[in-house]
This record gives structure tokens, sequence and C-alpha cells, in this order.
């Protein structure tokens, strides 16, 4: 009975119509890589650059696949481990991040393959690339690990440049224009690579089009979150890492935009009429950075169990704050705009952070904020074994968490390819004796005249 | 004349004397960690059987993790050379060479009896005997029998071989998933059978092969380890005495190199003394 | 310095080595200001310009981490956490200013952690492309306009093209010396060992320029009259790799029958190897020679058309350093988790033995508590060659 009920919440029973409906996205995703297959269509393989190179290399004709995911998909139906056996093998340490490994193994294996996809790839396997879209950003594995490939593929390397101000410096007067200059001149190096690689022009009209339905579905995106600080909560972050895949990946799809706005109007309802995503909401966490994938009925468990809701999670996978209104005056040029979202999506919290005093901007400065606007009792940390960027900062955002709102944090290990670093019953106890600590925070915040 | 190696391990300390063209005797003794500083009472052991006296024992190399502060060997060798040299006495043919040890595991290249690359485990126990023990402790049964128990499997269990405690999870799960013993070692041994392969293929796994080490006398192990490298591998007579041959092998070379006259200034200054250790007093460099 | 019998040469590098701070320390009472910094991308010239005495921040091998464990996870580059660790603990106390540098993710992303946890008068974060394309280095150079005016700031002076080239020349200068160290170690045995080069080294990134550049000039007239020379070994060792800032390391190496004649490391030939150009605005000479000239694997080289051709272009600075120093094997030193270098393992290990080099590569734990186990690596490394 026992082994049943947990096999039965391996996935989480999302509580909003829409997200039940987001896997529609993942499919979509799936059937634009096969046609542009079958089209002969250029493809490359790609980090998630949240937007920067992606979108221009849409309105190039390239159709991307992204190898992290397909790490996350080879460790889903267990088949990263001969990947993995393989990159040991080639002299990769094992301590690098396991989606490279996974991909630098298969890649190991292509190459014996003549770089045909191997027969027995999981998932239908990865094409070999036209070239490679690597990104600076967030961790240096998104570059060496590409850089890496070289190896096997032999194909062409592109690098994007994102800059990395720490808070202080990004208010020094001009800094963040010299930023954004930096990345429209880097954007420009690229389109000519991509123009030259591929012997065709880019289709300057297309790219604004694309760009102008991201800036809408992102913006949309962005209002499903604001509606998220209601009391109690209407979704919960089983349901945001559904609904967050077109908004990451396809935001250029109108049909991303139209899928969002039923996301809005069905929590908006919920909003306004008061209905709850778990019954019985006593404790509102955050959640931090990447989930158990394989064992999200976990999150279930524990709404049922202790009445947690998470309210809000993830950073790096949020659409971001809307870019001031006039920043955005008289700036026409897609690249410009571009330049303009991505960095924003890395910069969005510096003011929270400079307020608070901390760095860094990007990956712990947005729990701060959301803490006080969602009325966060806690944070449940998820540190990963093999990758760098979810964990570095965690310790960190919750020690600030604790300086300055008396909220505290659990922390939960987990990986992204070995599952069963996740102990499912070891996170229960811990999150059992969680809920007393977060009680007792919630006496001190109130002694300290914190407003939640 | 005659030539010692001495090889002590961390679970096993093992002695070769050989004369110059046979092996004269040799002793292999379990010794913990306590016994392994009284090495010499083995050596003591090792002339007895041999029916020699120290003096008459020509130049002697200590080899093994704890080779570096035996004060009656005259030099000190690695035991991945010492592997690599007894193993090339065996099978002049061998190109690498996997030595399962009781807590590493090493893979080594050898090429016209030369040592040209080698590999190390770090920090994981599997892949080693410790692993095995820890395994047979966990399912009950008898570490000497798992190989033999595995050989008998018709339907290996799928278990990961990422690491030993995660190993040790899965086999007891399997269990109780009523998964028989025999498949699920059969699955534990081509784990680490797996897990071994890609180790060693860092360094380029070329034929022909030979497995040495107190792990090849685990024939599941032994069989496993064949299906992944894809050919039979060679095994000397006794693996655990491989890199003691070797020491005695470098002493008899060393003796051609120096002269009658030093070697019997040295011969007179060796004491058959206890072995010290790590942290227990200043580390030396090699000598000679 | 006080009345005390002063050390020179190669015991003054060694009196520093160990104990670094105590030159900045009685600087700092004399009323100098001391910036500590991380790696080798803040330019120092720009300190020495402004009368700064650049501390650079390492490690300590031999100090358990302990308090870093609640601000910074295990999967951190090991070094890091060091670095932080002492620090959290008082070490580096004296620091006006901590300059912190997007030199790797790992440093990078202690830096910013740093600045909350430890506090100094003065701090600045200096960010660094992934590339060396033109548009990065023109951005690069402003992010050293940035650096250098908060300097001028909390100094209360501003620095002049001349006074900046005054420094560049000083730092080349000390750039010069240390190569015609490395020359010393050319000959078979090398004319100073590994650890002594590493006690130089080190003790050049904790006084002032000038004072480095008297050490360096003793140690090498010291070193060319020596009579007692290193043992000859069957091996002359090329270092690649992370970093190494602790002679028991080095001690470990060489007591295993390797010679150390080269380091490509952080605290080795890298910072030393090229000059400054001296431009006309030196803070163009500045951005192209940490972007472009300083090789470290950290800043993204264009891939070549194959794989051979990439490797060429990577790493074939390497191809002088074995021939010159006359290397017949290589050791691989990777700190765990410094993804920098762990990615580009088998790259360099299939360039250098492409060059007939048999490659050693160890992922080392930087703890001199788990230095002994490696002795068997090293000695069967020495004894394949020898
Ligand atoms: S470490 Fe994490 S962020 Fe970096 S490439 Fe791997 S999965 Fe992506
Ligand atoms: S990887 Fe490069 S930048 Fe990072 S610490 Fe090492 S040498 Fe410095």
């Amino acid at each position: 009975m026992e082994a049943e009920r947990k096999k039965k919440k391996r996935t989480s029973a999302k509580t909003l119509q829409t997200a039940r409906e987001a896997g529609y996205f993942g499919k979509k995703m799936l059937q634009n890589a096969l046609k542009a297959r079958e089209e002969g269509r250029p493809t490359a393989w790609s980090m998630v650059t949240w937007w920067e190179g992606e979108l221009i290399a849409k309105a190039m004709g390239v159709e991307l696949v992204f190898p992290e995911n397909w790490g996350a998909f080879c460790a889903s139906v267990r088949a990263a481990e001969p990947h993995l056996d393989r990159s040991h093998g080639e002299g990769f340490p094992s301590t690098l991040c396991g989606y490279a490994r996974n991909c630098l193994g298969y890649a190991r294996n292509m190459a014996d393959n003549n770089l045909e996809v191997p027969p027995d790839a999981p998932g239908g396997g990865l094409a070999r690339p036209t070239f490679l879209l690597s990104s600076g950003a967030a961790c240096d594995a998104r570059y060496k690990w590409f850089q890496a490939l070289g190896r096997y593929l032999e194909v062409p390397v592109w690098t994007l440049e994102l800059p990395h101000t720490g808070v202080k410096e990004y208010f020094l007067p001009g800094n963040k224009e010299h930023n954004i200059r930096f990345i429209v001149s880097e954007l420009k190096e690229y389109v000519a690579f991509l123009e030259n690689l591929l012997g065709k022009k880019l289709d300057w009209d297309r790219l604004s089009e694309i760009v102008d339905q991201t800036f809408k579905t992102l913006r949309i995106a962005y209002e499903v979150d604001l509606l998220r600080k209601a009391v109690p909560s209407p979704m919960v972050a089983q349901d945001f890492w559904s609904i967050m895949i077109p908004h990451l990946y396809l935001p250029d799809d109108p049909e991303a935009y139209e899928f969002y706005k039923r996301v809005y109007d069905e929590v908006k309802y919920k909003v306004d009429n008061k209905i709850a995503a778990i019954p019985n909401e006593k404790y509102r966490m955050m959640f931090s950075e990447l989930p158990p994938w394989h064992t999200l009925g976990f999150f279930d468990e524990i709404a049922e169990r202790y009445g947690i809701a998470l309210v809000i999670e993830s950073w790096s996978y949020h659409a971001i704050p809307p870019i001031p209104e006039e920043e955005l005056e008289g700036v026409t040029d897609p690249l410009e705009l571009i330049a303009r979202l991505t960095y924003r999506m890395w910069t969005g919290y510096n003011e929270t952070a400079l307020e608070y005093g901390v760095d860094p901007g990007f990956f712990m400065s947005a729990y701060l904020k959301w803490a006080k606007e969602y009325r966060a009792d806690g944070l449940f940390c998820h540190p990963l074994m093999s990758c760098r960027p979810a964990t570095y900062t965690l310790l960190h955002t919750g020690n600030v968490l604790m300086d300055k709102f008396k909220v505290p944090s659990v922390v939960i290990d987990g990986d992204i390819v070995d599952l069963r670093v996740f102990n499912e019953e070891e996170a229960f106890s811990k999150v059992e004796a969680f809920v007393e600590t977060m009680d007792h925070y919630r006496e001190v915040r109130k002694k300290e005249g914190l407003p939640w | 004349m005659f030539f010692a190696g001495l090889d002590i391990g961390s679970t096993i300390t093992k002695i070769v004397i050989k004369t110059e063209d046979e092996i004269w005797t040799s002793v292999i003794r379990p010794t913990g960690a306590e016994h392994r500083r009284l090495a010499h009472k083995l050596m003591e052991e090792a002339l007895q059987k041999a029916n020699l006296t120290f003096g008459q024992l020509d130049y002697i190399i200590a080899t093994g993790y704890g080779r570096i502060n035996v004060p009656f060997a005259d030099r000190q060798v690695t035991e991945i050379s010492c592997h690599m040299r007894g193993i090339n006495w065996f099978f002049p043919g061998v190109k690498t060479i996997i030595d399962i040890g009781g807590q590493d595991c090493k893979g080594i290249k050898v090429n016209n009896g030369k040592l040209v690359n080698f590999v190390m485990n770090d920090k994981c126990a599997a892949g080693t005997g410790r692993f095995l023990e820890v395994i047979s402790e966990a399912l009950g049964v008898k570490v000497e029998e798992i190989g033999d128990i595995s050989l008998r499997s018709t339907n290996p269990a799928k278990i990961s071989s990422l690491c030993t405690v995660f190993a040790e999870q899965e086999a007891l799960l399997r269990l109780s998933e009523g998964v028989s013993i025999e498949d699920i070692l059969a699955g534990i041994h081509r784990g680490i059978a797996t897990r071994i392969y890609s180790m060693v293929e860092r360094i380029n796994i070329e034929k022909e092969v030979a497995l040495t080490g107190g792990g090849v006398k685990n024939v599941g192990l032994r069989k496993a380890l064949e299906e992944r490298i894809g050919f039979p591998a060679v095994v000397p007579p006794e693996p655990l005495i491989t890199g003691a041959l070797g020491a005695a092998l470098f002493a008899q070379e060393y003796v051609g190199r120096i002269d009658k006259k030093e070697l019997e200034t040295r011969k007179k200054e060796r004491r058959l003394e206890a072995v010290t250790f790590f942290g227990e007093g200043p580390t030396r460099g090699q000598n000679g | 310095m006080t009345g005390e019998k002063k050390n020179k040469g190669l015991a003054r590098a060694a009196e520093i080595y160990q104990s670094r701070d105590k030159r900045a320390r009685e600087l700092k009472a004399d009323g100098k200001k001391v910036f500590g910094y991380f790696c080798c991308y803040p330019p120092v010239e720009l300190m020495t310009a402004l009368d700064i005495l650049p501390f650079r921040i390492m490690g300590d091998m031999d100090e358990p981490i302990t308090v870093a464990d609640a601000y910074l996870p295990t999967i951190m580059c090991i070094f890091y956490r060091s670095c932080f660790d002492i620090a959290k603990k008082g070490r580096y106390d004296f620091f006006d200013g901590f300059i912190g540098a997007h030199a790797c993710d790992g440093a990078e992303r202690v830096s910013h952690i740093w600045r909350y946890y430890i506090k100094s008068p003065c701090s600045f974060f200096l960010d660094i492309p992934h590339t060396s394309h033109s548009a990065a280095i023109d951005f690069f150079k402003v992010q050293l306009n940035y650096f250098k005016e908060t300097l001028e700031e909390f100094m209360g002076k501003k620095t002049s093209p001349e006074r900046l080239k005054e420094a560049v020349s000083l730092h080349n200068r000390q750039r010069a010396l240390v190569r015609d160290l490395y020359d010393l170690r050319k000959s078979d045995p090398p004319l100073i060992t590994g650890s002594e080069t590493l006690q130089v080294l080190i003790s050049l990134m904790c006084v002032p320029v000038e004072e480095g550049n008297t050490i360096l000039e003793e140690v090498i007239e010291e070193v060319k009259e020596r009579k007692e020379l290193p043992e000859k070994k069957a091996c002359r060792l090329l270092i690649w790799g992370s970093l190494i800032d602790n002679t028991a390391f080095t001690d470990l190496i060489e007591s295993s029958g390797l010679n150390v004649v080269i380091e490509d490391t952080a605290i080795g030939t890298r910072p030393f190897w090229h000059d400054v150009e001296l431009t006309e605005d030196p803070m163009d000479g500045l951005a192209l020679h940490y972007l472009k000239e300083f090789r470290c694997p950290r800043t993204f080289r264009e891939t070549g058309p194959s794989y051979r051709e990439d490797l060429e272009s990577r790493f074939g600075y390497l191809k002088e350093f074995v021939k010159d120093w006359n290397v017949n094997g290589a050791y691989l030193n990777i700190i765990r988790n410094c993804d920098i270098h762990g990615y580009e393992v088998p790259a360099v290990r299939d360039y250098l033995e492409g060059l007939g080099l048999p490659v050693l590569v160890i992922e080392q734990d930087y703890s001199t508590a788990a230095l002994e186990p490696l002795r068997t690596r090293f000695q069967a490394f020495a004894e394949s060659i020898g």
C-alpha cells in the first residue's frame, strides 16, 4: 500500500487547470525540433541564455535544443549513467556539472558513431548541431562545457557575453549603459557570425516581431507572479514548474502568450474568490533553486501533511520584473531590446540588493524581496551535488534572510543526475522539524515588528 | 643470491623471496591496522619458511601503502611499478593491468616491460575489496562466496554503479522487492566492473589485459570485467603476490647496478626492525 | 623595517613566505593602505600607482576549513573556500580594501559573499568578460577605469598617466626578473627548486613591487653563484592547472623523484609571462594585457576549425615551455571543484601527449593533511620516466 501510494505521488498534482495543459509546450518543442530536422534546417545546441541568444537564432531559422534539459531527461529515465561513465573514462573530473558530463559522454558516443545519433540514445538523442551556443552567464560550465565538446564535434562555438557587475558597481554612474552597449556590440558580432555560418541574412523584421512577442509573453508571466502574493496562495511551485516552459523556451510563440492569458485569468479568478491552491495553507515557503524533478509529489505530500504552500520559487526560471518604461523609450533596435531584457533578468533585483547591502543581485536578492512581498515563513534550500550556481549562494541566502527578516531556511540535499541523493524519508523528517522552526520565527518576527 | 620483495598493503602484507630465476618462497598475511608495523615479524616467518637468515638476503625492496619507512629495506618502489613488473614476469605480452586491491583500484599501462601510464581511483570505495565486503555484509553472505553466487544469476538486477552507499541501499531495496540474491550480486558485479572499466579506460585499455590483486579471486567480478572489456583477460597463479614479486624483481635488477663492496656494507647496516608510519616519524624521500 | 638583521634573497623570500602578512602589517602601521585581491586579474599596477600595497589573497592548506561551512557549500572550489575560511577567522583583518574579481565563477560568487560578511573600508568587484573580442577589451577598459576611480576616491588623490606608466614599468621590471629567474631552471639540474621558486613568487605577492624587485635581484645573484645545486632527477616536470600556494605540495613532488622546472599556473608563469604594453593611455595596455595576453583557460578563446588546430591555438605556448625547459613529464594539478581547469583536462592531456610527454593528472583537496597519499602517484610517475 505504502509503496503504491508513493509511486503515485512521483508526479505532482497541479492545482491549476492551465498547468495541467502546459505539457503541450514541451511536446511542441520536441515536434519543432523534429520538423526542423526533417526540413534540413540548421540546429544548435544551446544553453538557456535567458533569451539573449535564442531569439536571434530563431529569427535565423535555427532550431535550438538544450543539453541541460536533455540531461534532466536522461537522468529521469535513468539513462544518464552510461554517459557519466563515458565522460569519466575520457578524463573529465567527476565533480563537474552532471548535465555537462552526461552530454560529454554522449558526444563521445556520437564520435564513435560517425557523429550520427547512436541507435540507443535516450529520447531520440541530440542530433549533431550546426554550431554550439554557449553563455558566460551563471556558471563556467556553460562555456567550458561547450568548448570541451570541440574534442568530439568539431563545430563552431559562439560564446555570448553577459556582464556580471557587483551591486555597488552596477549603480556607478554610466556603468549600466556601458554594460548594455557591450552586450549590443557582442550581439552584433553574434549576428555576423550566424550570417556567415548559415550563408544568409538576418530578417530584422522577423526578429522585431519575435522580440515584441517575447516582451508581451514575459510581461504577462510576470503579472501572474504578482497575483501569487495573495493569501492564501492561488497557485504553488508545482504549478509553476509546468507553466514556466512556454515563457522560458517559447516566449516568441503567440500560443505561449495566449496560454499565459488563460493562466492569468485562472489565477486571478482564484485570487478574487479566495480559492486556495492547497487546503489549510498554514506555512508559506519559498523554494530555491532547481527542484527534484522526479519527486515533485513530495511537495503535495508536505502540503497535505503540514499545510505548506510553496508560494514562490526558482528565481532563475522566472520572467523578469518589467523594464522601467523610460528605459525603453525610443528604443527600437531589437538587439538593444534583447540586451536590455537579458540584462534586466540578471540585474532586476539589484535595487533590493542595494537596499539591504548585499551581493549578488542575481540568484539571491529576489528572495529578499519575495520574502517580504509573499509573506514567506521559510526558505526551502535544495543544494545540488553537481550544479554549481543553483548551490553557490544558498547558504548565503539563508543567512541573509535570517539576518534581515528572521525567516529560517531548511536545507535538503539533492542532485540533477543522481536522483537518489534526494532522500524522501529524511526530507520528511527535516520538514517536520522545520515546521516548528517556522512557528518559532513567526513569533520572533512579531516581536520585532516585522509585518508578517 | 636472494632477493626479497615486501608489499605492505592496506589490508594484507605479502613477501616474496626469489633467486635469480625462481620464486623461492612467498608469505601472505592479512594485517589489520595495528599489525602492519609488525612486518619485520612476517619477514622472520618468511625467512624461516625459506630456511634463510636475514643476512642472506642480498637486496630488499619495500612496496605498497606502508613502504615508506621500512627500516630494513634497501629501497622503496611504488606498488604501481611493482605490479607492472610482477605481471610482466608472468605475462610479457600484457599491455594493460587492472589491479583490484583492498582499498584502491589501479589501471596500469605497460610497454616492453616499462611503466607508461597509470590511474588510481580516488576516495571512492566502489571497485575495491572494501566495497565487496560492505555489500556482502549487507546481504548477509560471505564475501568469499559472492562471486560464485553471482554466476548463478540468469537475470542480473539493474544496480547503479555510482556510489557505495547508494549501491548498498539499492541492493537492499531490490532484495525487499523480491529479487534473488544471485541476480542482485550479478548486478552489483556488473556495476563495479563498469566503474572499474571507465576508470581504466582513461588510459586506454589495450590487449592483452591482466587482472590482479585480491579482487580477482572473486570469479563473479572477473567474469563481469571480462564481459565489459569484451575479451578474456589473463590472471596470474597467485594474484595477491604480484606486487611483492615485482619488488623482488626490482631488487634483483638493482643489485646488478651497485658494486659488491657497497652491497656488503649495506647488508651489514640493515636491521630487521618495526615499520613506522606516516606521522610517526620524519618522512623520507626516495633513497638512492 | 626595524633594526634587526635583514635577511636577503632566498632567506628573505622564505621569511616573507612564512609570515606573509608581517611586512604588510608593518607598512600599514606606517600608514600605507593594503588591499587584498583575488587571483591575477585586478591590475596591481593601478594599486601601486596609488601607493596601495596589493596583497594577493591565498588560502591555507594547513588550516582545516571549518568556519566557511556555514557560508559556502562544499561543492565550491576548495581553494576559495579556504581563502574565505581564514579571512573569516581574521587572518586578513588588516585589509583596507577588498578587490573581488570575476576570474572564475567560484572567485566571482565568493567575492560577492565575502563583501557581505567581511567588511573593509573600501571594496570593488571587477567584472571580467569571458572573451577577448575587441568589444570585450573596450568594456574591460571601462571597468578598469571604474576600478581606478574607486581607488582614487578612497585614497583622496588622483593618479596621472605618468605615474601609472611608472607603475607599469616597475611591474614589467618584476616580470622580466621573474623570467630571468625561470631561465635559471633551464639547466639540469635546475639551479633553483620548485619550492624555492614558489617561496619567491609568493613573497612578491605580499610586498611592494620595489621590495619584490630587490628580492628578485638578490635571489638571481645568489642562485647563479650557487655551489650546492638541487639534486639531479630523472624527471623535469611541467605543472599545469590550478594554483599551488604551499611548499608542502612542491616538497612532496620534489621528494618523489621529480624536479619542478616550470609552472603554468596562477602562481607561476601566468602573472609574469608577458609585459604590459606601455600604450599612450596606459589603461589600454592594461586592458589588453589582462584580458588577452594573460593565459588562463577562464578566458574563452575562439575555437579553431578542427580540434587539432584548436589545441594548437589554445595551448601552443606550452610547446615552448616544453622545449626551452627540457620538460619530460607533465603534471596537471586540479584543485577539486575548479571547473575552469577541470574541463580542460582531456584537451591539455591530448596536447601534451601529442608532444610526447607522459602526463599525470591529480584532483586534489587543497589540504596538507591529504597530501601524503598522493606520494605513490608522484613516485610511480617518476619511476615511469626514470
Ligand atoms: S552547473 Fe547548473 S547551471 Fe551550470 S551548466 Fe550545469 S546545470 Fe547548468
Ligand atoms: S581558475 Fe583561473 S581564474 Fe580561477 S582561480 Fe584558478 S587561475 Fe584564477
